[in-house]
């Protein structure tokens, strides 16, 4: 059996003092994920002490979109997300990936942060976010520091997030310009499915031409990572210079690279690569491009 | 012929109990003094058990005993073969095994106690797949018999080698099928009471064939089966799957309620659910098919090898069913049929909604569309050039004229509800992009109830208070189908009173007859029945006494909306005045209703005979769209029309045509348990995938009614032929589609991109 105590923060800062002056501490957000593996008795629990509730801290909830920079708190559930006008506007590609995890009951109590800091491979927010280039605060008592979210797992459900640290918030600069995003999904089923590969595409174009690529994907490799050579091919060409279907393969080329023939490979390679068309299509799409 | 109160979308009379959260399932229930019993199971799929020590156990907190196999009287049960042990003795022939049972005061301190139990295993080899289990050389799993085949059933017709030298095409495909879980919303659960009135043992809990758990306790518990009293409860699905898991669980809570002499309560977790129970066969097909050049049938040739798991269970009679069906609903001379289950040390396979057809109907209907494509025919057209008509012979020689032989019509009629010509036209022409329709079909027989599994009969007891209340017990059980409604329709339609006016009764074996299980589609026909035959006698005992008071013939008066009419519209007595002055009179207002089927035959040397005495006909359609690019695959519309002789309650058969649909699909779409040597790799719904909401169809029901001359009102099944059509609709709407042919279960985003499946850690 699991034994804990349970401690309730009502700030930021009595938070950090928890975890400051306890060990063995888990933070408990929305629970989606920790309490089913409390539920099922998980071993990484046999060294918790505490289970910390920060779901009354309101420091941490909240979307603030600026015109250079925008900022999610982390404690911001998916429901909240996916109704934010704001988001819908500017980072559609962040409501697309919100509205397509779990069910009504899950967005509604599941939070970014807690997608985040639980690291699945899997995990639906990871690509719309690191598209952004976005980087996370970790605050404890001592400070602040910000690293960027595509460093920030190591390995799938571990993060560089220290003990005595909270995820404060998500930090991005805003897209600039004409840009256009696109956010594919493949799910076993059309609710409540795990993500089989997710994608993002969201590129900042000028004169007919892409800018600024950012291609990254959930799901395809242990932890999300941007797909660089995607990116390099993307960036700078023209409309007419982007071949979809190669850029599929060199995204498929890439996660194989990253993850070598594994089981699942014969499925994902193909898959990834239409995913990656079809985003470039999507982009090409709104872009008024015609061919 | 106009009914008052059948064939009318009346409502569920346990419809507002339920919706309101009144009713109360198996774990709701509670007893003075109720302990709580959890059990040890094993890991290993096949193991020796050395040792196993309880002591330790036995002092926790709370723990009121410990029990083992040698505890229980008598270890082996089974419905057709006694060979599943209650709780493991010398060895573990599955995962998921019992081996020890923890009773204590809270079911948090039974569960660690089991922590506190060792047992000592030698892990035995294990064999995991029936095609292995067959060879010769093969590991023997249950040592005292000879192999490791739980059955054979052979059907012969003809001459199969003369058959194929006069056919001009010649196809042979392999298809397989799954294990795939029950998913019932309400995981099982069980409370034994010891000593209650008069009985050695009272069972209470989601149990879905009340005789059969009683036969198993009482056989396990060594007693008369009049000590064993078993009373139904509300049931939260059960899908022909609480049936020996829950005879398991109910043994050994009896054993240990009458060692401590306390209510025992068992409830399983989801996950203990998934571990414990059984599941449906996996199938090997192999079928090779002769046809002319003008698509007449002129052979086939069939073997099926059904995975039995650890026991024997429900494996002799699915495999039968499979046998008589295997063909499908077509002519043809010749035929050779073999069918087999083999023991492995997988998870034990037993009843499920279909019982043995899904698997076939999956290859043989697929193949039908193979072998049109082959032929250059229309999958339609194929099939109404082979298919049965009103006097055809099936396979194992029945003569089909006793009943209307409908597939003309149920296919022609849902053919129309989805405008079948005219996408099947469309979506055969060059689609451009990744993202491609079809529509496919799948049209199937289906023997009603039992067969010749065993002797088919049911009872009822109807009684007339002296109110005029009208209280129906039958023998079979409530499991979500809406028994109680068809069954109170049927009451109220005979003895010409008001719905309302009928009361139905819990299923309790002390005072209901024994009926066999509520399986096989068999409620309605054989219950209902039944139920018809007493409230027909009661009707005749009170037409006969009012003949007498009022000097008329019996034949000019009426019972009609609880009163008794002269025949000119006037009314002579209410229901409740004319019955009470009968019951005060001295006579019996009680009556017994039996009905035991026409008569059926098997050579089961020869695999022939008339093994059903009537069937149903139905035909579904899938309209899909595949996403070429990605394997994803949405099926957009469903069109299912089934033959139910008459519908005794339409909405009632509406709601089981979607949710047959539905289960069907996700057979055939996604559903699968995963197993690594044995052990299943998810136990619980985010694990194991089962379609949501948003995954269903627009679904066309189209009922079709053709009145069967032993059927109640004309009645037949719907039940399970509305899930085994699904997997082979889909799968051929799929290669419409995309022009992939996929011969295995489920078609799942691998198969359907690449062509086949992949497994967690798999090459």
């Amino acid at each position: 059996m699991v034994e804990y105590q349970l401690l309730r923060a009502h700030s930021l800062e009595e938070a950090l003092e928890i975890l400051a002056e306890k060990n063995n501490v888990e933070i408990l957000a929305g629970g989606t994920d920790l309490l089913v593996d409390l539920h099922h008795q998980d071993e990484k629990f046999d060294n918790i002490d505490y289970l910390l509730d920060i779901t009354a801290v309101e420091e941490l909830k909240g979307i603030k979109l600026g015109a250079e920079t925008g900022e999610i708190g982390a404690l911001t559930s998916h429901a909240e997300i996916v109704s934010s006008p704001e988001i819908k506007e500017k980072l559609p590609f962040i409501a697309a990936a919100a509205s397509s995890i779990g069910s009504t009951q899950i967005r509604n109590r599941a939070t970014i942060g807690g997608n985040l800091a639980n690291a699945a491979a899997c995990a639906d927010s990871f690509s719309p976010l690191i598209a952004l280039g976005a980087e996370l605060v970790l605050r404890s008592k001592d400070g602040a520091r910000r690293v960027l979210l595509e460093d920030f797992v190591e390995w799938p459900f571990q993060t560089i997030k220290k003990d005595k640290e909270i995820l404060e918030k998500i930090v991005f600069k805003m897209p600039q310009g004409e840009y256009y995003s696109s956010y594919q999904k493949i799910g076993r089923r059309k609710a409540l499915s795990i993500s089989r590969i997710s994608l993002t595409l969201l590129a900042e174009v000028e004169n007919g031409a892409v800018k600024k690529a950012q291609v990254a994907s959930g799901a395809a490799t242990p932890f999300p990572v941007p797909f660089r050579k995607v990116n390099k091919y993307l960036n700078g060409k023209s409309y007419a210079e982007i071949d979809p279907v190669e850029a599929g393969n060199i995204a498929s080329d890439e996660m194989v690279g990253i993850t070598g023939e594994r089981w699942s490979t014969p499925y994902k390679r193909p898959a990834l690569g239409k995913l990656v068309e079809r985003a470039i299509a999507d982009l090409l799409e709104e872009a008024g491009y015609n061919g | 012929m106009a009914f008052k109160h059948v064939n009318r979308g009346v409502r569920r009379v346990d419809a507002y109990e339920k919706v309101t959260g009144k009713a109360r399932f198996g774990a709701d229930l509670e007893f003075a003094n109720m302990l709580y019993a959890k059990v040890l199971r094993s890991e290993y799929p096949h193991a020796e058990i050395k040792m196993i020590e309880t002591a330790a156990a036995e002092k926790m907190p709370g723990v009121k005993g410990v029990f083992t196999a040698e505890d229980i009287p008598n270890n082996l049960f089974g419905v057709i073969v006694q060979d599943q042990q209650v709780l493991a003795e010398e060895r573990v022939l599955l995962a998921g095994d019992g081996v020890a049972v923890a009773v204590a005061e809270t079911e948090a301190q039974a569960a660690a106690a089991l922590e506190k139990i060792e047992v000592e295993y030698k892990e035995l080899e294990g064999v995991f797949d029936p095609l292995e289990s067959r060879q010769e050389d093969a590991l023997k799993l249950h040592p005292e018999k000879d192999d490791n085949q739980v059955i054979h059933h052979p059907l012969r017709k003809g001459d199969v080698e003369a058959g194929f030298a006069e056919a001009d095409v010649i196809l042979e495909r392999e298809y397989s099928t799954q294990f795939i879980e029950h998913s019932y919303l309400e995981p099982e659960a069980v409370v034994v009471v010891p000593n209650e009135e008069n009985h050695l043992v009272s069972v209470y809990g989601s149990i879905q064939n009340p005789y059969a758990v009683r036969n198993a306790v009482s056989a396990v518990l060594k007693v008369e089966l009049a000590d064993v009293r078993v009373i139904q409860n509300h049931i939260g699905g059960s899908f022909g799957g609480k049936d020996e898991v829950i005879s398991a669980m109910a043994a050994r809570a009896a054993v240990a309620a009458l060692k401590i002499g306390r209510p025992v309560k068992m409830v399983n977790s989801r996950e203990e659910s998934f571990i414990e129970s059984y599941k449906r066969h996996p199938y090997h097909l192999t079928y090779k098919i002769g046809a002319t050049r003008d698509g007449k049938l002129t052979a086939m040739e069939i073997e099926a090898v059904a995975d039995s798991g650890g026991y024997a269970c429900q494996t002799p009679f699915v495999t039968w069913r499979s046998v008589v069906q295997a063909t499908g609903p077509y002519e043809v001379a010749n035929v050779k049929t073999d069918t087999y289950g083999y023991y492995t040390n997988n998870p034990y396979t037993g009843a499920m909604r279909g019982y043995g057809s899904p698997q076939v109907i999956f290859a043989q209907e697929s193949l039908m569309d193979e072998l049109a494509a082959e032929l250059g025919l229309e999958p339609v057209e194929l099939r109404k050039r082979n298919m049965y008509s009103q006097g055809s012979v099936t396979a194992s020689g029945q003569k089909l004229d006793r009943h209307t032989v409908s597939l003309n019509e149920v296919m022609d009629k849902a053919m129309e509800a989805i405008d079948y010509k005219e996408k099947y036209e469309e979506y055969s022409k060059e689609q451009a992009g990744d993202k491609k329709r079809g529509i496919g079909l799948s049209i199937s027989f289906r023997g009603c109830s039992l067969g010749a599994e065993a002797i088919d009969a049911a009872a009822s007891v109807i009684q007339i208070n002296k109110d005029g209340s009208v209280a129906v017990y039958s023998g079979l059980a409530e499991n979500g189908q809406g028994l109680k409604t068809v069954f109170s329709q049927m009451a109220a339609e005979v003895l010409g009173i008001p719905m309302e006016e009928v009361e139905f009764k819990e299923l309790d074996t002390s005072f209901t007859p024994d009926s066999g299980s509520t399986v096989a589609s068999r409620a309605t026909l054989i219950g209902g029945n039944a139920v018809k035959d007493a409230a027909e006698k009661l009707k005749q005992r009170i037409m006969d006494f009012a003949a007498d008071k009022y000097e008329m013939s019996a034949e000019e008066m009426e019972l009609k909306d609880g009163f008794l009419y002269d025949g000119q519209g006037n009314r002579l007595a209410t229901f409740a005045d004319l019955t009470g002055e009968m019951g005060n009179t001295g006579i019996l207002m009680s009556a017994y209703g039996w009905y035991k089927s026409p008569p059926i035959s098997w050579d089961e040397e020869k695999g022939c005979g008339n093994p059903y005495f009537t069937y149903v006909y139905g035909c579904q359609i899938a309209e899909v769209e595949v996403d070429t690019g990605t394997g994803e695959l949405s099926v957009i519309n469903m069109a299912a029309a089934h033959d139910v002789g008459r519908a005794i309650n339409p909405e009632n058969v509406k709601g089981q045509i979607y949710g047959g649909v539905m289960m069907g699909l996700g057979y055939g779409i996604m559903e699968e348990l995963e197993l690594k040597d044995g052990v299943i790799q998810g136990t619980n719904f985010h694990d194991y995938m089962i379609p949501t909401i948003k995954d269903m169809p627009d679904i066309k029901p189209v009922i079709v009614e053709n009145p069967d001359p032993d059927g109640p009102f004309g009645a037949k099944s719907i039940g399970e032929p509305t899930l085994e059509l699904g997997s082979a609709a889909v799968a051929n709407a799929v290669a419409h589609a995309s022009g992939k042919r996929i011969r295995s279960l489920p078609l799942n985003l691998e198969r359907v991109l690449i062509g086949r499946a992949l497994h967690k850690g798999g090459k």
